[in-house]
């Protein structure tokens, strides 16, 4: 075999020590140091923060289903990373405090839609679907029945008193637009909103 | 480098064994390379021709749009190279004398590999040393790792600190090094805002990229991207694209000390994430190899390291 200076190397590399980072200290090969180590997972998820029509951007840090830890998002250009003292406390609306100080999911949070029929004491657990079409038929009957085309003095209004609008303070205007488009379509007069900026 | 800058670089060695006190590492061989590296600046003068010199922003910013990056084709000076590695190797022997031999060995296999190049070397190929030395010498993955992303990020720093300095990233939101085009290992996140800032191993070009991101393959699906931190310790977290199944290590200082952050340091303190990272199926998106086989082996049939997951 004819031995080149290549296979020379290979041939005399082979009898040395073997060089590894462990060899000089940098890393510990055997990782002793990492017994019984736990691997904590979690998902950064974006989302907007629900309190106000300012719509900062938030980073959820979720933990199996569990938000763990809620801040700014750096890279919306609403709030560049920043939040407010109520959008930094987020997660409470989520989570309360035990006695002990435990950070623990709130019992009390509405996950599903309830309805409770007149007169019923139960609250029933309803879908999605189920409530927006009760909304939407119970919005046109109550129209219907209380429409006023004309007031008495015989002026064209095109009119329901019936319904009220109140806007949520988390809506910005685009959304504000489209509602109010909404309301005066349907002929709304008392439109309100609980603006708190 | 600075007499300055060694001294912070000095310091965040002495601060990593505060930080990761569970790595049990004796970062004494870590303080001696650059230390080596300081001296090494001092004698060799690296102005090259290969290098684009006095980049001016409104050039880079032209570059950035078109998605170029700013370096293209990488040439290192021969002689500096050999020199250095030399040098480096020198310096591990006397404080290891038993890799003698085994320094010797990939010393003499470098030069052979790079004796046909003239006076320049191309970059590419001594990745491809890289990557082909393990197999060839037996020298592990990690420790070839470790001298030549030394030795390639010292050169390529001399230059940027000489000539692209003051170049802004700021147009610049890809993945890759906005001036030398390699992928990142590592990053951190920005103490005043949470801004994730990947740094290039290689060069030490600090960007901005988007938090939920990966660098590699560009998913912004947050089903696809996770992170894990390991044991108690917060401030290193890894990254993980289960799209690409590659990872990347972004170090958390918000909580800790406003300090002077040398990344590199800190991912040499953490290289036991990356055996983690490995072990969980992931490889990593610099394509740099910090593990050793035996290592994740060894998880397996020992059982040495016995970790749990969420």
């Amino acid at each position: 075999m004819k031995l080149t200076r290549r296979s020379f190397l290979k041939v005399s590399g082979g009898a040395v020590i073997t060089a590894a980072l462990s060899t000089i200290g940098v890393k510990s090969a055997e990782a002793l140091p990492y017994q019984s180590i736990r691997l904590n997972y979690a998902k950064e998820v974006n989302t907007i923060c629900p309190f106000c029509a300012v719509g900062c951007g938030v980073i959820c840090h979720v933990r199996d289903g569990i938000i763990i830890n809620i801040e700014g998002d750096p890279d919306h250009p609403i709030n560049e990373g920043a939040l407010c003292s109520k959008g930094s406390s987020l997660i409470n609306m989520a989570y309360i405090y035990t006695e002990k100080g435990e950070l623990v999911p709130n019992p009390q949070r509405l996950t599903q839609v309830l309805y409770r029929k007149p007169y019923s004491k139960e609250w029933e657990v309803k879908t999605w679907d189920w409530a927006l079409k009760q909304m939407a038929q119970r919005i046109k009957a109550t129209r219907d029945v209380s429409f006023e085309k004309t007031n008495k003095n015989g002026v064209t209004v095109n009119r329901t008193n019936s319904i009220a609008w109140l806007g949520s303070a988390m809506l910005n205007n685009e959304e504000n637009y489209l509602f109010h488009k909404f309301c005066r379509a349907n002929g709304l007069t008392n439109i309100d909103h609980c603006a708190r900026l | 480098m600075s007499q300055g800058r060694l001294v912070h670089i000095l310091d965040e060695i002495e601060r990593c064994k505060r930080l990761y006190p569970e790595s049990n590492q004796n970062p004494e061989i870590v303080r001696l390379m650059f230390q080596t590296r300081s001296k090494f600046e001092k004698d060799c003068d690296f102005t090259d021709s290969a290098w684009k010199q006095d980049l001016i922003q409104e050039q880079a910013d032209v570059s950035f749009r078109n998605k170029q990056t700013i370096i293209t084709e990488a040439k290192l000076n021969k002689e500096v190279f050999f020199k250095f590695l030399d040098l480096i190797c020198m310096n591990i022997i006397n404080h290891v004398p038993a890799l003698q031999a085994s320094l010797k060995s990939l010393c003499a296999y470098v030069k052979e590999d790079l004796e046909s190049c003239k006076d320049t070397l191309d970059a590419e190929k001594v990745y491809e040393i890289i990557s082909t030395s393990f197999e060839e010498i037996h020298v592990k993955k990690d420790f070839v790792t470790f001298i030549f992303s030394f030795l390639l990020s010292s050169v390529y720093q001399w230059h940027m600190d000489n000539s692209l300095k003051n170049v802004s990233t700021k147009l610049w939101t890809h993945g890759n090094c906005p001036v030398c085009g390699k992928s990142p290992h590592y990053g951190m996140l920005r103490e005043e805002d949470g801004t994730k800032v990947m740094e290039c191993w290689q060069c030490g070009t600090r960007w901005v990229h988007s938090r939920l991101k990966c660098p590699f393959c560009e998913t912004t699906d947050h089903r696809k991207l996770e992170y894990f931190t390991a044991g108690s310790n917060n401030i290193c977290r890894v990254y993980i694209c289960s799209g690409c199944k590659k990872y990347y290590k972004v170090f958390d200082f918000r909580e800790r000390e406003r300090t002077y952050v040398y990344l590199p340091v800190h991912h040499i303190a953490t290289l036991s994430h990356d055996i983690f990272a490995e072990k969980e199926g992931y490889k990593p998106g610099s394509d740099l190899q910090w593990v050793n086989d035996e290592e994740l082996i060894l998880i397996n049939t020992r059982g040495k390291i016995n970790y749990e997951i969420n």
